[in-house]
């Protein structure tokens, strides 16, 4: 049971708030609503790529991805530079 | 429109449901979060995030209480992860006491506001819920788990501490003169 009100409740009651909602506060609430089913969407997607990051780091550790790459890189260089010797020899045959 | 097409409506996801759902409670769901926030802008984001979560997880809600109690829960809840986390903020800032009753007592509402903000925390929600904003004491014992009879016990223990707390600082005394 409720007690008998005293002029205490009366100094409690009077200072409530007396506060007025924007009038925009349903379309910026609805604003947000949108924006929150857009940000799960993003959300999902980094969380994929995230995971897929990982799986990539384990198949690079577990592959030896690094010598590979590595590997190559060299082998790349290597016919660069045979390429390059191989035009100078013929220059210096032909003469230039 | 009655409780059940309301909650019917919400969970089928017709956003006039939801939105007639906003109108009927964002004014007491603002004014909880305003007490909690002392800022208009935070109190309207806080009040917001409040319809937000009951977007989010009106197809969870099993109907064993009101749907007002359910989001007036929320609220609560809301309020006080947002004090949490202010305080922490505050801490680290070293703002701790930001609202402090130095910053209110300019006027006798604010200074009466103030007293009640710095109430303990199971005292203080049960005083803001019942005088700020209109709820009987049955609905705050619904929102808070709690028997009417606690619920009156901690409003009654609350108005002792306010009354202390305004003979202390002579405004109750002076008040009291006024209102004879």
């Amino acid at each position: 049971m409720e007690q008998r009100r005293d002029d205490l409740d009366g100094i409690l009651f009077d200072s409530a708030f007396n506060l007025e909602v924007n009038s925009l506060y349903n379309n910026r609430l609805m604003e947000k609503i949108k924006s929150s089913n857009n940000g799960n969407k993003k959300i999902h997607i980094l969380a994929f790529s995230l995971i897929l990051a990982g799986f990539f780091m384990i198949f690079a550790y577990r592959y030896d991805v690094k010598y590979k790459v590595i590997d190559i890189k060299y082998k790349i260089r290597g016919e660069i530079t045979s390429i390059q010797n191989n035009s100078t020899f013929i220059k210096y045959i032909i003469g230039e | 429109m009655d409780e059940r097409s309301f909650i019917n409506g919400l969970k089928t996801g017709r956003e006039e449901c939801f939105i007639e759902l906003v109108n009927l409670y964002k004014k007491k769901i603002f004014s909880l979060c305003y007490s909690y926030t002392r800022d208009y802008q935070e109190a309207e984001d806080l009040s917001q995030e409040v319809f937000l979560k009951l977007y989010n997880v009106i197809d969870t809600f099993r109907e064993e209480c009101s749907l007002s109690t359910y989001i007036y829960r929320i609220a609560v809840s809301k309020c006080i992860d947002f004090k949490r986390k202010k305080s922490i903020k505050n801490f680290l800032t070293g703002l701790i006491n930001k609202y402090g009753k130095e910053d209110f007592a300019v006027e006798d509402k604010d200074y009466v506001r103030s007293c009640v903000l710095s109430l303990p925390e199971d005292l203080k929600i049960p005083i803001i819920l019942y005088y700020y904003m209109g709820l009987s004491q049955k609905e705050i014992g619904e929102i808070l788990n709690l028997s009417q009879k606690s619920i009156e016990g901690r409003i009654y223990r609350a108005k002792k501490k306010l009354k202390n707390e305004f003979e202390r600082g002579g405004y109750y005394k002076w008040s009291r003169e006024e209102m004879i």
